[in-house]
This record gives structure tokens, sequence and C-alpha cells, in this order.
């Protein structure tokens, strides 16, 4: 048999693909083994789901990537992870440290970078206090990174200025789980999906966002008739595969889902045992604190939530909602997932509550196939920003800044003097960086994001970031991006297996990813950035000892060593999960107390029926479900009254269209990394704007017509795609593209209690340009 | 170019005889109701457009994506 090099790359990818799923091929004889040197363990760079792969090298090159059959994804990968290797080497990859001088860029050293970085941050806290200083980070840096960044600010520095993007999308879901259950972090896992008969998918769009996971549910669809409910005001693809499409007006679904909750009551679907056993009820009193209710004041704060009335303020048809309500209810174990479109709302704290509420009322919770479960944009928002703490308002594992013991606890354990942590929680992302536009905040340091181009009601922050005395340093894999072309200094970062470290995704997960190749240029790790500027920084400042006790580290081990202890008498409680093991595993799902507690850990928590180890010691009494983070509740969950409240910018006489962005399957988050595939490129290569077909008639729309979208922030031309996707009155547009900044016209409004923007909902008017 | 090794649940012989006949799609190996096969791309315009012939066949139930190799030649 002939075997050129086309069929050779054929057999490989043939042969790797049967390696996963266990298909045994015959070789033909001249071909000996597929076309890498080797295969290393790691897991994707893209979005929170977290799929486990294989990276194969040749000559020092990534050029293949395969599914890990032993990890939650089952080999499975999704399009952009297949292109992986091509975001490795793209032109535009910052290969050297750059300063901006007189308005150019001029190439310098890592050793004059950090002095210079070093000087103005010094400068700032000699003269204007701790408070000057501040920190983006994201949740694409791997946990050591975070962890040491975190440590640095609010531990060394004293300031709490140190927020991260997850601000921007998992805020309100955090906020959820803690309000509801007393902690954050799911309780369930991707274990689930395999016992769940009914799927409730609200404000995601699975398919193109998470579609490894949505795949899992089609197959669970094909081989068991599970049933899927989706919430959404578009018909997305995974709308087209659901069995009950509940369509309604952007930012009416509080109405949707407190009138489930009216059906479950009035039909007598809720579990009551498992109300009375774990379950307590409160509203929020005339003093906004919350106040203690019983079961017969929710059935009557529920009685006004008809369906009918959801119907009338949210366009659904209420037939829909009672049905929901009954699948949800009567399923023998239902999962919840959501993402964005919960999120990113003014009330999004509430709408998470709500959908944890039908849990807890219809005690579809805490048992295979029955959670709630929110899922992630990004790769380690969880494990690196949540779990770490890099908020404003948090410490490390569950601690909050605001609480006199935790702060206690972590000056202790890093061996602070006492009162170094500041009690009052710093500026949240937008917070941040509307205080860096007023020259406030002197010096802002952004790792690993693009808030150029992601924040809300954007003109306003890109103006502030390009102030003349105000010093924006941005570490970048690639330059110039729409942040780091208003940076007065550059920083050239090692990209995903250039570098090694931990990343946690949606279900509590810990995964390693270990350095497979050296990075390009002169880039480093942000862990080797960090590290050098904590060190250098404190001696600055005349701290030299300090610099040398707080930051011993030699590796990132070192680290993640540290991070284990500092979660060890926490619910996160991850002190099991050594570097070797994390190495050795598929990924691990804390809590995984012991070094020699069976893998994968825990796939589900607070139930010590089906294995939560902590169920006991922190609950002694229990039985078997414990709500063991919420002990001020008697570890009980919280049911919430929530009223349902409207969108803070609803459409209206002079703006009468909703505008909502979200996601491509070709592209992800900024573009800074899919942008850089041309075959990515070409398959979604500019912005438009989808409308509804019956919008497009009466304005008089063709498709490729170019249509001005203008909201009371600003205006922005794109070519008009005509489509029955969004509902009439609502226009969509994609948020990847630099080129169409889209968030110059969305609302910076922001929910009070977990400060996450409204990205989702902003009136617009659409004319033909 | 790329090839991504995929893995195709069908249902019913007439799914397996249509999607031989793909030009993109070269079948390597079938176990139940699942082939292994390798789809060759040069871009995702053209992804787009093997999904909707996938789809429209009829007995094909879904498509996984296992790995990918990228010819290092592929300057594109």
């Amino acid at each position: 048999m002939k075997c050129d090099r086309r069929e050779f790359l054929k057999w490989s990818a043939a042969l790797t693909a049967a390696s996963v799923v266990g298909f045994e091929l015959s070789l033909p004889e001249n071909l000996q083994a597929v076309d890498v040197d080797k295969w290393i363990k790691s897991v994707c760079r893209y979005c929170g789901a977290g799929c486990g792969l294989y990276i194969g090298v040749k000559g020092g090159k990534v050029v293949a990537v395969k599914g890990d059959d032993k990890n939650w994804n089952r080999g499975y990968i999704c399009v952009k992870g297949s292109y992986l290797p091509k975001i490795l080497d793209a032109p535009d990859r910052l290969k050297y440290p750059m300063v901006r001088e007189g308005g150019k860029w001029k190439r310098i050293t890592w050793e004059e970078a950090m002095n210079l970085m070093v000087s103005k941050f010094a400068e700032a806290i000699k003269k204007y206090g701790p408070h000057s200083v501040g920190f983006y980070g994201s949740g694409q840096s791997y946990s050591e990174e975070s962890y040491l960044a975190n440590k640095l600010f609010k531990g060394a520095l004293g300031t709490n200025n140190i927020d991260g993007n997850p601000r921007l999308c998992m805020a309100s879901a955090a906020v959820g789980y803690v309000t509801s259950f007393g902690k954050d972090e799911p309780m369930g896992s991707y274990d689930d999906i395999y016992y769940a008969d009914c799927f409730f998918i609200i404000g995601s769009n699975m398919s193109e966002a998470h579609p490894v996971i949505f795949r899992l549910i089609m197959e669970q669809k094909r081989k068991r008739k599970v049933k899927i409910i989706v919430a959404d005001p578009r018909k997305t693809l995974t709308v087209r595969n659901a069995d009950l499409h509940l369509d309604f007006i952007p930012g009416m679904d509080l109405y949707i889902l407190n009138a489930m909750a009216h059906v479950i009551v009035k039909e007598k679907l809720y579990n009551k045992d498992f109300i009375d056993k774990h379950v307590v009820f409160k509203k929020l009193g005339p003093d906004n604190k919350p106040q203690k209710v019983n079961f017969e004041e929710y059935v009557k704060f529920l009685e006004e939530y008809t369906p009918e009335l959801a119907e009338q303020k949210s366009g659904c048809p209420k037939e829909k909602i009672i049905q929901a309500a009954r699948w949800f209810a009567t399923s023998k174990a239902t999962m919840s997932f959501w993402c964005m479109g919960l999120n990113q709302r003014t009330k999004g704290v509430w709408v998470n509550n709500l959908v944890n509420n039908l849990h807890l009322l219809t005690g579809q919770i805490c048992r295979p196939g029955a959670t709630p479960f929110s899922l992630t944009g990004q790769p380690n928002a969880c494990g690196g920003i949540r779990d770490v703490g890099l908020l404003s308002h948090l410490l490390p594992y569950g601690r909050l800044v605001a609480n006199d013991q935790h702060r206690a606890e972590m000056e202790e354990f890093w061996g602070l003097p006492k009162g170094r942590i500041h009690p009052k929680p710093g500026l949240t992302a937008v917070e941040l960086f509307r205080k860096f536009a007023e020259g406030e905040i002197k010096c802002l340091w952004v790792v690993c994001t693009n808030p150029g181009q992601s924040l809300p009601n954007l003109e306003k922050y890109r103006k502030g970031m390009a102030r003349e005395d105000t010093f924006l340093v941005v570490s970048e894999a690639y330059h110039p991006s729409r942040t780091s072309e208003l940076a007065d200094l550059v920083l050239p970062a090692a990209l995903w297996c250039e570098k090694e470290g931990t990343y946690g995704q949606s279900e509590r997960r810990y995964q390693y990813l270990p350095q497979v190749i050296k990075p390009l240029g002169e880039a480093k790790s942000d862990f080797e950035v960090i590290l050098t500027f904590a060190r250098k920084l404190l001696t600055a400042l005349g701290r030299a000892d300090e610099a040398k006790r707080l930051f011993p580290y030699k590796t990132t081990e070192d680290v993640w060593n540290e991070m284990r202890a500092c979660s060890r008498n926490t619910v996160y409680n991850f002190w099991g999960m050594t570097r070797a093991r994390l190495i050795k595993e598929h990924g691990m799902l804390w809590p995984v107390p012991t070094e020699d507690y069976p893998a994968p850990g825990t796939l589900r928590r607070y139930t010590a029926k089906y294995g939560d180890p902590l169920v006991k010691k922190y609950d002694p009494k229990a039985e078997d479900i414990s709500f063991y983070g919420n002990p001020a509740d008697g570890n009980r969950a919280v049911i919430w009254l929530r009223p349902a409240v409207g969108p803070a910018e609803p459409a209206d006489k002079d703006y009468p269209f909703i505008l909502t962005t979200g996601r491509l399957i070709e592209h992800w988050h900024t573009g800074t990394m899919t942008m850089k595939v041309p075959e990515l490129m070409r398959a979604a290569p500019r912005a438009f704007v989808e409308i509804n077909p019956k919008d497009a008639q009466k304005l008089g729309i063709k498709t490729g017509d170019m249509v001005r979208i203008t909201s009371r922030r600003g205006s922005i031309v794109l070519p008009a795609k005509v489509v029955d996707i969004p509902r009439p009155g609502v226009v969509f547009v994609p948020f990847h593209y630099p080129d169409k900044l889209i968030n110059i016209l969305v609302t910076d409004a922001f929910d009070p209690m977990s400060k996450q923007p409204e990205f989702k909902i902003s009136a617009v008017r659409i004319e033909k340009a | 170019m790329f090839y991504i090794g995929v893995l195709i649940d069908i249902e019913g012989e007439e799914a397996e005889k249509a999607l031989s006949s793909l030009s993109f799609l070269k079948i390597y190996g079938k176990k139940e109701n699942q082939l292994l096969g390798v789809i060759e791309l040069k871009d995702l315009q053209e992804w787009k457009a093997v999904e909707e012939a996938l789809t429209e066949i009829k007995g094909f139930l879904g498509l996984s994506i296992l790995s990918s190799f990228q010819d290092n030649s592929d300057t594109s």
C-alpha cells in the first residue's frame, strides 16, 4: 500500500481516534506509528468545561491533539480545541517586553521592564498608600499564579484592590451558591449527566459554548430519551435540540422561575420531607437584611406569580411554563445548567437563587442526576479565582475579607502582622477601572485578560486606560490586543503548554497542565513574573526580609503545596491532591481530604450517602444530606423569596429593541487566540447583527445591509443577518470582534450583590445605515 | 490541512453506505452502530458544509471529534 504524507496523516488521525475510544485498527505494513514524538497529558486552553486531552509534540513543536479517554470528556473534544496547535506560533505573539516611549513601542530587557514597573508601583505606594495600586487577573491564569498575586496584594501590600475577570462572567453564580447553600461551587458533577432524566438549561447556549458537555447530554437523549427544556430568547442550536423551548423577553425569566415554583406548589409536586429536613425560607426585610420566614409565607409570596402573569410579563406561553414545572418536579432526577444568560444581569444573584429554589423545593438535589450546575466560561475561573479568592471581597478557600476571623486565619497562615489585611473589600472590576479612569488608582497590572474589549460601557474605561498620568502594565501573549494597545508597559506571557500549573474547572475538578514546549522568544510564565515582581517590590519598599519570608518559592509545586495546606481546614479541603497525584490522575474533584482518598475525589457534595467525606466532619449528626457550608442556618439551604424584577434598561419608546451579546462556536472570548487561527477566521470572519425577519421586514432590512445600532452609550454599524433566531424585539451581536467593540453600547449597570454587569440586556434602536 | 479523527453514531445500513460515499470522509472502522473515520479539511468553512452534509443523511445520529492532526507544511 502506498502511503504518502496525506495518507500517513489520515492514518495518524484515525489510529489516534481509535485509541481514544478503544477501536481496533489494523496498521498498514509501512506505517509504524503516528506522526508525533510523544503524547503529553494536559487540558484544553479554552472554556470552563475542562476537557482532558493529550498534546502531540514533534521536534519541539505542538503538532496534534487528541481527547483524553480517561477524563470526564471520554476522549471527545470540540472543533475549537482541535485547532489548539495553531494558537502557539501566531505572528503577533509578543516575544519580548516593550515600553511605550513618545507614543511608540520600544523593546527593552526583562530587567529594565521589572525595574520600571517596580519603581512606578513603589512610588505610588509610598506617595499615595497601597490602595493606589491594583491588579486585574483572569480565569485563564493558572491557580498558582493567582494565589501568588493575591498573597502579594492582599497579604503583603495590604490592599484588596485586586479583582478578576470572572467578576464579569460568574460572580452572580458564586454569590448565588453562597446565599443558597452557604458556600460557593456546584455540589454535583458532570457524572450527573448519566443519571438525569430531565435537563433544564437556562441562559446558556451549550451546544456552541460548551459543546462537549452538550454532546454528553445529546448522547443521553439518544440512549434514554431524556427530556431537555431550554429557556432562551434565541432559537440557538441548543434550543433546536430541546423537547420544550421557553422563549421569553430578556430579563423576564424571574417571572417564569417563580411561576414554575407556583405551579409546583399549587399541584403539590414539592418534596415536603426534604423541605422539612433541609431547607429554611428567607426574604429581605425592610432594612434590606435577610429575615427568616416559613413555608406558608413562601406559598403566599408565590400566589401572584401565576403562569398567566408570567406569560403576560415574559411573552412565554403559560402552557409551556406549566409543562416545564411538571417535568422539572416529577422527573426521576433533574439537572439544571446555566451560564452568562443568568449571571450577566442586574438581578443575577436573584435569578440564580430562583433556579436553586426549584431544586430545593422539589428535592432534586444531592443525589445522582439531581443538581443545579452553573457552567463556567473560562478554564480556571473556579479553581483560580473563586477558590483562590482572587476577587476583591474574598480570601482563599471560602474566606471573606469582611470576616474578622477569616482575615486573622489568613494573616496567621501567611505569617503577616495582625491587621495587615484590610477589613474592607476592595474595588470590583468595573469600580477598579472607574477609579483608574478617575486617576485614583495610579498603577494597574492586567494579567492574561483583555478588559479594553471586554468591559461594558467600554469607551469610558478605554479613555481611562489611555491616561498619560497613570501606569498600565499588561501581561499578554499577543500584542497588540485592545488592552495592550493602551498600556505603558507590555510583558510577554508564556501561553498554555509553554508553562506549568493547575486549572480548576466547573465541577470542582482540579487538573495539572505540564510545560510541554519552551515559551516563544523571551516570554515567561506569569508565575515567574509575579514572583520576581513581588520580591523586587517589597525590597524597594524596604521590606527585603518580608520578600524572602513571604515569597520563598522555587517552583509552582512549592506554591501548590501551600495552597493545599491553606485549603485543609476549609470545606474545600484538597490536601490529598498532591502534585504527583494530579500528574497521574485525570483530574480530581475536591474535597479530597487525604493523600489516600480515592480518585477522582468527590462527585457529589453535601451528601454522605453519595460520598462527601466532609459531611460527618462538619455535621456529625447528619444521616445523609447536610448543607454544612451554612451552619448559621443549622446546615440547611435557603429558599429565597425573590420578587420578579426586570432589567436595568428595558426597551422603551426611544430604544425599542433589546441588544443581547454572546458567543459563536468558532471563537472564544475576545478572540486573541482563536482569531490567530486562519481556519476559524475564515469560518467566522466578521461581526454581524442578527435580526428577526418580522423586525427586518418592518424596517426594510435585508441580510447584508449595513445597520446602525445605537444605545444610550454609543453607536456601531454592522452587516445584518436576518434570521429566525432572536425573538422579535431582540437583536444579537457576538462580542468576540476587536474591530467592532459592541461593548461600547452595553450598559455597565451591575448587580448590587455580585457586582456583575448586565451585559445581556441593553436597550438599542436599529436603522439602516 | 487538518485531519480530524471522528466517531460517528448511525442507525441502519443505509447511513453507512451514504457516509462511505462522501468525498471528505474516509471510514476506517466500524463497531456496532459507530463508525470511526477521518475528515479532511482545509478550513472551517468546509466544516460547516461537512456538518450540513452529515445532518442530511438519514440515520446519521451524531458526530464526536476525537483527534486532530495538522499538516506542518500547511502555511495557511
